[in-house]
């Protein structure tokens, strides 16, 4: 129901369901039994705020059956068919948003978009969460390099680089994010999170403060050149003080695991 | 009701919606073949056309009242505009429910009140056209964002205080004559 609810409380969702159950027993096939079933849940005229024995005889007198065998025969096939629909309506809607877009080989050229503004706009909002998970996993390569350097090379410096290419990508997820707020809001559209949670599912990373995620985002992270946005936020006051704690608060746990490693095979 | 009830009888006034890929267009494209009056354009199209020409930009959160109330008078001045016969309507003001839930937005105060004013005699919604190939093609992502659409323009109509009639998925003209039986209209004629 989160999926069809306006807001994250039960009475959205309650409203959802409402609609939803509605919509479903209006479209059992059978004239009859759709009444029946109207009457059951009490969404047909004359039988809303009834009690359960008045809307079971409703329901009978509708298939002009006895209500006892409404009850023990038809009732209980009823409610299987109207769960049934549920189940396949929950996985139709359920939504994946927490995860990435499952992408699949096209094989085929796809079938052309509606010239319909519901289409654009669906796609558009489509478009936009693809470019905050390339931001993820761009952000989440940086970080597996860094892992990578600080266990095979600690030395050579290669992982500094890495650091850098991470904080250089975790400014464009930020970037991203803010794209993103300012077009759909708090959360995700129909998946419940707040957009800054995709930060996370990068890897670790080391806690930024508000005016360090300011300072990130004007120095122009988006551009295409890593080095020439280390040299802009280096250059910026704070700049490089941000850029020297991301390095060695990233670094930090990559350089116990190899320090006590070697005072252990020592 | 006759032919000329059709044209001169008292006001009636019918929704055609669903989201996209229901195949609206051609039932409407039907429609108007068959000699009824019919929106053909979708106004809400080329209002959303030229906000974002004027914005120069996507829309965004702060952008959506301004462009939803924009449509909502376009929608009011066609409901106001029709004084008798039959008429189709290229969706209806309740839409606006479904696409704000969409956006996770709640219906505001002109949409609660021009839904309790403007009331249309019966909701047809197109149930979406089978356009997948094989069952994998259903996991793209634009596919479900689409039938997302979909299923909150159905639930807004609902919220709305309608019961919509579901047109199943067929050839345009086979929809037209599930939906002339279903609103008592005369069966249109399939002579060239």
């Amino acid at each position: 129901m989160t999926a069809r609810a306006a807001g994250p409380d039960w009475i959205n969702r309650v409203q959802a369901f409402n609609a939803l159950l509605r919509q479903l027993i209006d479209r059992i096939a059978e004239p009859q039994t759709s009444i029946a079933a109207a009457s059951l849940f009490g969404v047909s005229a004359g039988t809303i705020g009834a009690n359960l024995t008045e809307r079971r005889e409703a329901a009978a007198a509708a298939l002009s059956v006895h209500p006892d065998h409404f009850r023990k025969h038809i009732e209980p096939r009823l409610l299987a068919q109207l769960a049934q629909a549920l189940a396949a309506d929950s996985e139709r809607m359920t939504s994946t948003r927490v995860a990435p877009p499952q992408l699949l080989p096209m094989t085929r050229p796809p079938a052309p978009l509606p010239a319909d503004m519901f289409a654009w706009e669906a796609v558009e909002h489509e478009e936009q969460l693809s470019r905050l998970w390339s931001s993820v996993y761009a952000l989440r390569a940086e970080l597996l390099a860094c892992e990578r350097w600080a266990s095979m090379d600690p030395g050579s410096g290669e992982h500094v680089d890495a650091a850098d290419a991470a904080l250089w990508r975790v400014g464009q997820l930020h970037v991203a994010i803010r794209s993103y707020r300012r077009a759909y809001g708090s959360r995700l559209l129909h998946g419940d999170i707040p957009p800054e949670r995709l930060i996370g599912m990068a890897g670790w990373t080391p806690d930024l403060r508000p005016p360090d995620v300011e300072l990130l985002c004007h120095r122009g992270p988006d551009a295409e050149r890593l080095r020439g946005f280390l040299d802009d936020l280096t250059a910026a006051p704070g700049g490089q003080d941000l850029r020297d704690r991301w390095v060695s608060d990233l670094l930090v746990p990559h350089l116990i695991i190899i320090t006590g490693n070697r005072s252990t095979s020592s | 009701m006759t032919i000329n009830d059709i044209h001169t009888g008292p006001a009636r006034r019918y929704v055609i919606t669903g989201g996209p890929s229901a195949g609206k267009e051609s039932v409407i494209e039907a429609i108007v073949k068959a000699g009824m009056s019919c929106s053909a354009e979708e106004a809400a199209r080329e209002i959303y056309r030229q906000h974002r020409a004027r914005l120069g930009r996507h829309l965004q959160r702060d952008d959506r009242r301004d462009y939803s109330r924009e449509v909502l008078r376009a929608f009011i001045d066609e409901f106001k505009a029709h004084t008798q016969g039959v008429r189709f309507y290229n969706r209806g003001i309740p839409d606006g429910y479904g696409w704000d839930r969409f956006f996770g937005l709640e219906p505001y105060a002109e949409l609660e009140e021009a839904n309790q004013l403007y009331r249309y005699d019966a909701i047809l919604v197109l149930d979406p056209l089978d356009t997948f190939e094989d069952e994998h093609d259903v996991v793209w992502a634009q596919d479900r964002e689409i039938r997302r659409v979909h299923e909150l323009i159905v639930q807004g109509y609902y919220d709305a205080g309608y019961s919509p009639i579901f047109i199943p998925a067929d050839a345009p003209e086979e929809r037209l004559d599930f939906i002339c039986a279903n609103l008592r209209l005369p069966r249109p004629s399939r002579e060239e």
